[in-house]
């Protein structure tokens, strides 16, 4: 397939190179013929000549085929060959390229480790230097606030003893009116409660009454007979003329 | 015509009577001027008490009186029985009619003029009876006398 169109495309450039040939000489033709009459090429060689051509393109074609064919595998081999050459240089150069990158790599890990290990030991022995004066100074705060504890204990107690006198005091007081004042609403509720005792049992008499009177009222009402009523009635009108009513 | 008065009169003794004469008059005074030709005796039968009817009649035969004269004694009549003094008793019990006839006897004996019997019945007052008249009022019932023994 490759070689196939590697084919056509040397035939192509071949007729190219044809119609080419005979344009210039079309051109040369016409040159000469303005030129002089007398070099001009005549019609019957130019059909020679075309003729000839593609009898010797018939005839040379496999063999140009053949040899092309060889000659660009040769030139693909030799292609191939030279470009892994050339892969196998790069490679080669890459990797000595990362070798020497991850050498100095390296190289930089230990510089920076050294230098990590000697700051470390230098910060730790500035370290313990200064353990000593922090230890110191430690002290001395632990014994300036043990002293101030003392006394801040000492003004506490003084204090202390004084605000709890003065509220036991305060307290004594408003208890003492507090009891006062619960005695007096005691007072007052008792009277208050004796009052409304007193109400409500002249209330209780009342209603009793009242019901004894309701109760003797319908006794009455119900065993007084017509001629009794009547009776009444009577005695009410003159007892109204005594009073002078009428 | 004082003695249409006393015939009828004598049997007003309530208010329930005194309201249902005052109706009769005002049937009588609606039909008086209506078909003048017909006696008024004659228009109210059927409409009002025969008795009342019978006085009407007996007017008309022995004082032959004309419409406007009927209209003239109406109103008289009427001005005559609302000024009847009135007697409010409240009593317990429901009277008998003979009773009240005998309560209207003893005003017309004591009193010696005609009044109209109000009559109220209230159970509460267990007996005897609460009198008004003219104005002033006592109470002689039984359930005051029980109060006051309470009291």
């Amino acid at each position: 397939m490759e070689e196939e169109g590697i084919l056509i495309y040397l035939v192509a450039i071949f007729l190219g190179f044809l119609a080419i040939l005979i344009l210039i000489k079309t051109s040369q033709k016409e040159k000469i013929k303005m030129e002089s009459s007398d070099l001009k090429i005549s019609e019957k060689l130019e059909s020679f000549i075309e003729e000839t051509v593609k009898e010797e393109l018939k005839k040379f074609s496999p063999e140009i085929k053949k040899k092309i064919i060889d000659e660009f595998s040769k030139y693909q081999k030799e292609q191939m060959d030279a470009i892994y050459q050339k892969s196998l240089e790069i490679m080669e150069q890459q990797r000595e390229k990362i070798s020497d990158f991850y050498q100095k790599l390296e190289e930089k890990r230990e510089s920076f480790e050294k230098a990590i290990k000697k700051e470390t030991e230098d910060f730790i022995y500035s370290l313990l230097k200064e353990k000593d004066a922090i230890s110191k100074k430690i002290d001395e705060i632990h014994k300036i606030l043990e002293k101030e504890k003392d006394e801040l204990v000492k003004k506490m107690k003084t204090k202390g003893e004084g605000l709890i006198e003065e509220f036991s005091r305060k307290i004594s007081h408003i208890l003492n009116s507090l009891f006062e004042e619960i005695k007096l609403k005691i007072s007052e509720k008792e009277s208050e409660i004796e009052n409304y005792k007193k109400k409500k049992l002249a209330e209780i008499d009342k209603e009793i009454y009242r019901i004894i009177i309701e109760v003797a009222k319908k006794t009455i009402g119900k065993s007084i007979d017509i001629t009794t009523h009547e009776k009444l009635v009577m005695e009410a009108l003159e007892k109204a003329k005594e009073d002078k009513l009428f | 015509m004082e003695k249409f008065f006393e015939n009828l009169i004598d049997k007003i003794i309530t208010k329930e009577d005194l309201v249902f004469v005052l109706e009769q008059i005002e049937i009588a005074k609606d039909l008086l001027f209506q078909q003048p030709e017909i006696l008024l005796s004659e228009k109210l039968k059927g409409r009002v008490i025969e008795s009342f009817r019978k006085e009407i009649e007996r007017l008309e035969k022995e004082e032959y009186f004309s419409l406007a004269e009927f209209s003239e004694f109406f109103t008289q009549f009427k001005d005559f029985l609302l000024k009847i003094p009135t007697v409010k008793l409240e009593i317990a019990f429901d009277p008998s009619e003979d009773f009240i006839l005998k309560i209207n006897e003893w005003f017309k004996k004591n009193l010696g003029k005609k009044v109209i019997l109000d009559i109220f019945v209230n159970p509460k007052i267990v007996g005897g009876a609460k009198i008004e008249y003219q104005g002033k009022w006592k109470d002689y019932s039984l359930a005051k006398k029980i109060e006051k023994i309470y009291e």
